[in-house]
C-alpha cells in the first residue's frame, strides 16, 4: 500500500537516468484523504524509423517535458488533487517539474526503476491502480497507453499526444487537459465523459496475452526489427478497434472503410481486392488492397491467419507467433472526452469544486 | 519487407568472428600482463578497448555498403573493422605491432587505416565525424553515388566535432550518417552526469535532419534503419542521425576494474547478449540449422585463428624504420 510522505524518492534511480538540476520540491499532501491521478511518461515515444521512411517529427525529451509541465501547471486550475507519476529514464518529469517552478500539485514518485521498456510502464500502471489513482495520464503515443492498460486494463485514461499516430492520444493543449484531468478526478464530470474502448487481446503463444488499443495487425515478415509497421505488402490481416476517421496507420485504413460501431472491432483479410486508400503514418500516404472485412463484436474471438508471422501491436512489430495465435475482442479502458468535461464544468458553473479538497468526489 | 537469408547469415558470421577475435585478443593481451597489470609488456602492448556486445551496431549497416563507400569508427573499432571487410590478418598483425599490419605496426588497435576498403579510426574522441564529413563532401563534388558513415560514441557527442560535423553535414546536404554506439558509458562517466538529454537522437532535429532512436541491441532492428538512412544519403537526400542503446560487455580497456557499474547493470547485460538472441531468433525461424551454426563457428574460429598466427608470425618492425611512414 501506498505510504509515502516524502515529495521524492531518490533510491533505486538507475544510473542511466537523469543527473541534471533537480526541481523545486512541490507541496505535500494528505495521502490518507486527499485524490492523486496517476502519471507516465515515455521517453522513447515518437522516435522511431518513420522519421525517416515517412515525415514523422521527433517529439524530444525536452519537448516531452514542457507537455507534462502544462498539463501539471493544468492540474491546479481544478480541484486539489496529487500526481504519482512513474519516475522514467529521461527524467522528463523531473524535468517538468522545474520548468512549472513550483506551480505544479504535489507530485511524487513510484518505487519503480525506470528503463524505457514496455514493462516499466506496465508495473507503473498496475501499481498506481493498486494505489487506487482516480485517473491515468500518459504521455507518448498509442503503444504508451497499449503497455499502461496491459497493467490497468480497466483504467480511467487521459493520454496525452506525444508519438507518432496518436489514434487514440488526445490532442489538445496540455494545460486544457490537465484542468479536464483535475475535474475527472473529482468525479465532475457528466455521465458520458468516459468512452469505453474496445481492445485486442492477442495471444501468440507467449505466456501472457498482449492488448492493443488501436489494431493487432498479422505481418508476414518473420523479424521485429525497427518494430514499426510502413510497408504494405507486408500486411497479411488487421483486427482495428477505435478508428476515429482522422487517424493514420492502420486504422486510416479501418476508418476508409466506414465507421466502426461502439464496442466492436473491424477485421481485415489484405490481398486482391477493393483498393483502399492508406495513411500509414505522418507523411506516408499509400494505397491498399482489401480482400475481406468484416465487423466483429466484442467477445468474439479470430484466429490469425497461417501467413502471420509477426503481430503488430498498435503499430509496433511485437510479437513472434507460436502455434496457436489469436485474438479477443474485448471491453477495455475508460477514455476521458476532455471536451465533454470542460463543456460540463462550464455549464454547472466551473467552480463547485471550491467547496472542499474533495468536493464533488466520485463515490466508488 | 523481407530481409534477404544471405545477409541474415552473414549479420551472424559477422557477429560471430568479432566476438571470437575480441575473446581472442582479450586472452592473448592478458596473458603476460599479470598478476600485476602491466600495460607494456606481453604480444600486444598498449591500451586496448574491445567492443564485444556491441556487434549489432556494426553488423547491421554492413549489408548497405557498397565499394568505395567511406566509414570512420571509434577508439574501439576492431567490431567496425571486421564487420566492413579489413583485411583480418592485416588488422590483426597492426594491434600486434607488426610489420604486416595496415599502419606497419606504428598505429597499433586503435589506429586502423585501409583505402580498400575506405576505412579509419582514432584514439580522440569524434575524430573521425569531420573526417566522415569530409569523405562524403568529396564524394559529392565528385558526383559519386557513395556515402560515409561516422561511428561514434555517445560521449563524443558532447565534443565541438560532432556538432560541427552535423551542421556541416546538413548545410552541404552530404551523404553521411552518423551511428551513435550509446553503451551508456564514457570511459567510467554515466551518460545521465555528462549529457543534458536523456537521447543524443533528440540533437538531429537541431540540425534540420532526421533522428531515429534504436532502443534495442539488435542487429534487424539496425539493420532497417540503416537501410532507410544510407539509402536517403545515397540518393541524395542528406545526411541522418541514429542512434542505437547498445551494451559494452566487458570494461573501457581491458584491466579495467570496471567498478563504475554495477553487479545486477553487469548481469542484465549478460541476459540480454545480442548474439546470443540472435543465433536463437536464426534457429527458431529455420535461417539456420544447428550444422549450419556449427559450421559457421568453425569457419569465422578457423579465419580469427590464422589471422591471429599471421601476426604472431610476422615480423617486428625494423628499428631503422622508426621513422619511416610517420607525419606530424
Amino acid at each position: 500500500m501506498f505510504a509515502a510522505n516524502a515529495p521524492y524518492r531518490p533510491a533505486l534511480v538507475p544510473e542511466t537516468q537523469y543527473c541534471g538540476p533537480m526541481p523545486t520540491s512541490t507541496p505535500t499532501w494528505d495521502h490518507d484523504n486527499q485524490r492523486f491521478v496517476g502519471l507516465i511518461a515515455n521517453p522513447v515515444a515518437s522516435k522511431d524509423i518513420r522519421r525517416l521512411v515517412g515525415l514523422a517529427r521527433v517529439v524530444d525529451v525536452e519537448e516531452k517535458a514542457n507537455l507534462i509541465a502544462r498539463l501539471l501547471v493544468g492540474l491546479t486550475a481544478g480541484p486539489p488533487v496529487a500526481v504519482v507519476a512513474l519516475d522514467d529514464s529521461g527524467g522528463m518529469v523531473k524535468r517538468a517539474l522545474r520548468l512549472a517552478r513550483g506551480k505544479t500539485p504535489p507530485v511524487e514518485f513510484l518505487p519503480i526503476e525506470a528503463d524505457a521498456s514496455e514493462r516499466d510502464t506496465h508495473d507503473a500502471a498496475a501499481m498506481l491502480r493498486a494505489m487506487g489513482a482516480r485517473a491515468l495520464v500518459t504521455v507518448g503515443g498509442d503503444g504508451t497507453i497499449r503497455s499502461a492498460v496491459e497493467g490497468w486494463p480497466d483504467a480511467r485514461l487521459v493520454p496525452l499526444a506525444a508519438g507518432t499516430n496518436n489514434a487514440v492520444a488526445i490532442v489538445h493543449e496540455p494545460t486544457m487537459v490537465g484542468y479536464a484531468t483535475s475535474l475527472a478526478a473529482a468525479g465532475l464530470v457528466p455521465d458520458d465523459a468516459y468512452d469505453q474502448l474496445t481492445t485486442m487481446v492477442v495471444q501468440t503463444g507467449a505466456a501472457e496475452p498482449s492488448t492493443a488499443v488501436v489494431d493487432a495487425v498479422g505481418v508476414r515478415t518473420h523479424w521485429t526489427g525497427a518494430l514499426a509497421l510502413w510497408e504494405p505488402d507486408d500486411l497479411v490481416e488487421a483486427v482495428v478497434a477505435n478508428a476515429r476517421p482522422e487517424a493514420v496507420g492502420i486504422a486510416s485504413i479501418a476508418a476508409a472503410l466506414g465507421p466502426i460501431p461502439p464496442r466492436h472491432a473491424r477485421y481485415i483479410r489484405f490481398g486482391p481486392g477493393r483498393r483502399v486508400r492508406a495513411i500509414f503514418g505522418p507523411g506516408l500516404v499509400g494505397e491498399i488492397s482489401v480482400a475481406e472485412h468484416h465487423t466483429i463484436a466484442e467477445g468474439t474471438r479470430i484466429h490469425l491467419a497461417s501467413g502471420t508471422r509477426v503481430v503488430a501491436l498498435d503499430g509496433e512489430r511485437r510479437l513472434i507467433r507460436g502455434d496457436e495465435a489469436y485474438v479477443d475482442v474485448a471491453a477495455g479502458a475508460f477514455l476521458l472526452s476532455v471536451s465533454k468535461t470542460l463543456a460540463f464544468n462550464s455549464k454547472t458553473g466551473g467552480t463547485n469544486w471550491s467547496f472542499g479538497p474533495n468536493a464533488g468526489d466520485l463515490e466508488e | 519487407m523481407e530481409i534477404p537469408q544471405d545477409h541474415l547469415v552473414d549479420m551472424y558470421s559477422t557477429m560471430v568472428k568479432i566476438r571470437y577475435f575480441e575473446e581472442r585478443i582479450r586472452e592473448i593481451y592478458f596473458a603476460d600482463k599479470l598478476p600485476a597489470f602491466d600495460i607494456a609488456a606481453g604480444e600486444v602492448p598498449g591500451e586496448m578497448h574491445l567492443a564485444a556486445g556491441q556487434e549489432p551496431v556494426a553488423v547491421g549497416t554492413m549489408p548497405h555498403l557498397k565499394a568505395g563507400d567511406a566509414i570512420t569508427a571509434t577508439h574501439r573499432p576492431h567490431h567496425v573493422a571486421i564487420a566492413q571487410g579489413l583485411d583480418l590478418k592485416q588488422m590483426t598483425a597492426e594491434i600486434f605491432g607488426k610489420a604486416t599490419g595496415l599502419g606497419r605496426g606504428k598505429g597499433g588497435h586503435m589506429h586502423l587505416f585501409s583505402t580498400e576498403p575506405n576505412f579509419g579510426c582514432s584514439g580522440i574522441i569524434a575524430e573521425g565525424m569531420p573526417v566522415a564529413v569530409g569523405a562524403a563532401l568529396a564524394f559529392k563534388k565528385l558526383g559519386k553515388d557513395n556515402v560515409a558513415i561516422s561511428f561514434f560514441g555517445e560521449g563524443a557527442a558532447n565534443q565541438g566535432a560532432f556538432h560541427e560535423s552535423l551542421n556541416l553535414a546538413a548545410l552541404w546536404n552530404l551523404p553521411v550518417v552518423f551511428i551513435c554506439e550509446d553503451n551508456a558509458y564514457a570511459i567510467s562517466v554515466p551518460k545521465a552526469a555528462s549529457t543534458a538529454i536523456a537521447d543524443n537522437s533528440d540533437r538531429a532535429s537541431a540540425y534540420g535532419m532526421p533522428g531515429v532512436l534504436v532502443p534495442e541491441n539488435d542487429p534487424v532492428a539496425v539493420y532497417e534503419v540503416a537501410r532507410e538512412a544510407i539509402a536517403r544519403a545515397r540518393a541524395g537526400d542528406g545526411p541522418s542521425l541514429i542512434e542505437v542503446k547498445t551494451d559494452r560487455l566487458w570494461g573501457h580497456f581491458e584491466g579495467d576494474a570496471d567498478a563504475y557499474r554495477t553487479d545486477e547493470y553487469k548481469e542484465s547485460m549478460g541476459g540480454r547478449d545480442a548474439l546470443v538472441a540472435y543465433e536463437g531468433r536464426l534457429l527458431e525461424e529455420g535461417v539456420l540449422t544447428a550444422a549450419d551454426r556449427d559450421a559457421v563457428i568453425k569457419k569465422m574460429h578457423g579465419e580469427v585463428d590464422e589471422a591471429i598466427d599471421f601476426a604472431r608470425n610476422s615480423p617486428d618492425p625494423a628499428p631503422e624504420d622508426a621513422l619511416l611512414h610517420v607525419f606530424a
